[in-house]
């Protein structure tokens, strides 16, 4: 999977790379084609090779500066490559692009070289700058210079010389066979660097390397995210956050709760009170997995990951109206792509929220029932949220701990909710969950009538 | 050598043609070659591919320029590769224009090139704002025929206007025609609060208050002034309108009893579509109209010679013209001579 893909199916992911801003024409075509890596050694590989831009961001260093700068002046130059490649002669717009992109280039390498691991080798441009540049003057302008040629330096004179003499015919026949060297000084550059085409190749794709590199740092300082330590066993993370949940509090002057999460194997089951952040839960685990595995990182302030093969979602964000399909039996659909993507050998992320919440609740709790069983037997990681009490399986099971005592009635609105709630995940053995849901409606303040009545249903008086 | 001292005060130019074949080209020659021999350094881009297209069909001259050593110029690739001058390339822009990239160079030995800058005008300002960081004390911009937009003063310092008997044979029409665009570029400017207030609003009509208020009218153009049913003079008689001026806009306006204090702010003289009787017939009830950006109007440039073969008398076009406008009136081809 691209991460151009993943952008589609992960809830969260597109409000992260919105916000990058990459600085050349490559470096965005190998942004959206970044691989969601599967394996820890090449996931441990990339953080370690953004780390060193990270903390060039994160210091503002002069060097960040300059690559910022010199980053932005570098030119696309993909088209003029596939020439060179195929052998063909290039043009002075040409010639001119690959001399300026040489000079830029071997200034950003050799100014970054000594602190950035992975430009300490860098391809040495100064063959090819030397072929363009027989002025030895590194100023990027390109022409068919006379010194290329005593030849044609000596034709430019007579051309000159002509005209002032008013002698135009003349003139015009020095101009071709003036024209004429200047061809053959083409095809003789474009032969000599054809034979520099691997390093100019090799120099395009560490400048698109580090653009990337560089842009994500940024976004990864600007979203306050944390490098993530790859393992093989478990997910562990402390100061778990959603950078677009917490931005959208920021705005409003609120603060977001970061909690901490961990997933063995097998299934965890979270309930809690309506409006507890369980969906959000989900949802930043699917996205900081994500990110890991395309090599960023995450937002937490501690994150110890293990690489999955899929995340597998059900979070309700189906759009059931357009497929023509009821919310339950799109639901339904998706769970079952879900259970034929399971297997023994496999090790996938599975994040279902509210399963069979849309059914009767005496058919919905013995699918949840079901599934969970099936679920807790994989070698994935299963995170499921439910409101059911009576779900029997051997599992673990995680609660929200939820409203904060002392709390007056109808004073309960959207903006205030993250005032009145604990976020916290707690462990909780028991079967039944908490009944909250009344309550919540009370402090929302409800029409009473109806609330007291509710209450009375429920204490069967 | 007239006007060309004028040209140094300013750091851009555009020249104008009126109709094609009015000696634009010419007149920018002209103004190279003047330039030249007071050793300026200049830099030249033209705006769009309209005029260069156009030609390509009525089969005309192409406006080929001839440039001279050192001076540089901003044209598209597809064009850079047909120059025939030696010249160093010194950038290649992101951007693409219709005929591609723009190579801005700067000229090494002598010869001629076809220009075709940028389509539009933001472009265009940028390339004025850089040619002086490459060394160029002014920047002439080749205005696209019969597409005055390109010389709006919002792009350049000045501008010389080309006109000729190509516009028309008959002298009468061809000196009120070019009285009407003289006067239309001679409007006045509005106060510079008013400028900036209004230099970001791009469409609508909107109403200004003696205290420089400004107040939306809601509507979303004059273009069918008749059938708002509102009173657009509410909130007082100036107004000021981004969009275009029409006919039907001052045959309303003028009959209104506020006629005497009536004002439109337009945001340069290009936005004026209505025709020349309409326009004076506006003004002479006493209504006014002013511009944003006011631009400098330098000279006028006569070609006598229409692509038809017909030859109006030099002498008498100048006089007949200089009888009407305060500029300065040439013909190019007799100062040659």
């Amino acid at each position: 999977m691209l991460l151009r893909k993943a952008i589609e199916e992960i809830p969260g992911l597109r409000y992260v790379t919105d916000q990058i801003d990459l600085l050349t024409a490559a470096g965005r075509r190998a942004f959206y084609a970044l691989p969601f890596l599967q394996d820890a050694e090449s996931i441990s590989q990339q953080l370690n090779l953004l780390e060193p831009y990270v903390n060039l961001v994160k210091k503002n260093e002069p060097l960040f500066q300059f690559l910022t700068l010199k980053l932005a002046q570098v030119k696309d130059i993909k088209g003029t490559l596939a020439n060179l490649e195929a052998n063909n002669v290039l043009d002075d717009i040409e010639l001119f692009e690959i001399k300026s992109f040489a000079i830029l280039a071997d200034e950003i390498f050799s100014r970054s070289s000594q602190s950035i691991d992975e430009i300490r080798d860098y391809p040495l441009l100064t063959s090819i700058i030397e072929i363009l540049d027989p002025e030895g003057n590194k100023v990027p302008s390109f022409y068919i210079f006379d010194l290329y040629s005593e030849d044609l330096a000596a034709k430019r004179k007579e051309i000159r010389l002509l005209r002032q003499t008013g002698n135009e015919m003349g003139a015009l026949e020095a101009e071709i066979i003036a024209n004429n060297i200047e061809d053959e000084i083409r095809t003789n550059l474009s032969q000599r660097l054809r034979e520099e085409y691997s390093k100019i190749r090799d120099a395009v794709a560490l400048i698109t390397a580090i653009d990337l590199r560089l842009s994500i740092a940024t976004l990864c300082h600007k979203l306050d995210l944390v490098k993530p330590q790859p393992q093989h066993e478990e997910i562990e993370i402390k100061g778990l956050f959603n950078p677009l949940v917490k931005d959208a509090l920021a705005i409003k002057g609120k603060t977001y709760q970061p909690i901490d999460v961990n997933l063995k194997h097998g299934v965890c089951l979270i309930t809690g009170a309506n409006m507890a952040g369980k969906t959000v839960l989900l949802k930043s685990l699917a996205l900081t997995q994500a990110l890991f595995q395309f090599g960023f990182f995450v937002p937490a302030t501690l994150a110890k990951l293990t690489p999955v093969q899929k995340i597998l979602l059900s979070i309700g964000d189906e759009q059931s109206e357009l497929s023509g399909l009821s919310s339950f039996a799109a639901e339904m659909v998706t769970i079952d792509r879900i259970l034929k993507s399971l297997g023994k050998n496999k090790q996938h992320l599975v994040l279902i929220d509210e399963p069979a919440r849309t059914t009767n609740p005496a058919e919905g709790k013995a699918l949840v029932n079901a599934l969970l069983d099936i679920l807790q037997d994989q070698h994935s990681f299963s995170m499921v949220t439910s409101h059911y009490s009576g779900l029997s399986g051997k599992f673990r099971r995680l609660r929200v701990k939820g409203f904060r005592e002392n709390k007056q009635v109808g004073t309960l609105t959207a903006e205030n909710i993250a005032d009145y709630l604990d976020y916290s995940l707690i462990e909780d053995p028991s079967e039944i969950v908490p009944e909250e849901a009344i309550k919540i409606a009370t402090l929302l303040g409800i029409d009473e009538d109806l609330l007291s009545r509710a209450k009375e249903y429920r204490t069967g008086k | 050598m007239p006007f060309t001292g004028d040209i140094l005060k300013y750091r851009s130019l555009a020249i104008i043609g009126m109709e094609k074949n009015t000696g634009k080209t010419e007149c920018l020659n002209y103004v190279i070659s003047k330039l030249k021999a007071r050793g300026i350094c200049l830099a030249i881009t033209s705006i769009g591919i309209d005029g260069e297209s156009t030609d390509q069909v009525t089969r005309t001259s192409k406006p080929e320029i001839t440039l001279h050593k050192g001076t540089l110029f901003v044209t598209s690739e597809k064009l850079y590769r047909t120059k025939r001058l030696t010249s160093e390339i010194l950038d290649i822009s992101r951007r693409s224009t219709p005929l591609g990239r723009l190579i801005t160079a700067r000229v090494i030995e002598e010869g001629k090139v076809l220009i075709a800058g940028p389509s539009d005008t933001t472009w265009i300002k940028e390339i004025i704002n850089t040619m002086p960081l490459l060394g160029a004390q002014i920047t002439l911009v080749d205005g696209a025929l019969s597409r005055k937009s390109l010389g709006s003063p919002t792009v350049t310092d000045a501008i010389i206007l080309s006109t000729g008997a190509a516009l028309s044979a008959n002298l009468r029409t061809l000196a009120f025609q070019t009285k009407y665009t003289n006067d239309l570029i001679a409007l006045p400017e509005t106060n510079s609060q008013l400028q900036t207030k209004l230099a970001e609003i791009e469409n609508g009509v909107w109403a200004v208050s003696q205290e420089n208020e400004i107040i939306d009218l809601e509507i979303s153009s004059l273009l069918n002034i008749e059938q708002t049913g509102k009173n657009i003079l509410k909130h007082g008689s100036k107004l000021f309108v981004p969009g275009a001026i029409t006919d039907k806009m001052l045959n309303f306006l003028k009959i209104q009893k506020q006629i005497a204090n009536t004002e439109i702010i337009v945001k340069d003289f290009t936005r004026i579509f209505a025709s020349p009787e309409c326009f004076y017939s506006y003004l002479s009830r006493g209504g006014k109209i002013s511009v944003l950006k006011a631009t400098k109007l330098l000279a006028i440039t006569v070609n006598p010679v229409s692509p038809s073969g017909f030859v109006l008398n030099s002498e008498e076009t100048i006089q007949t013209l200089q009888q009407m406008v305060s500029v300065p009136v040439f013909d190019l081809r007799q100062i040659k001579n």
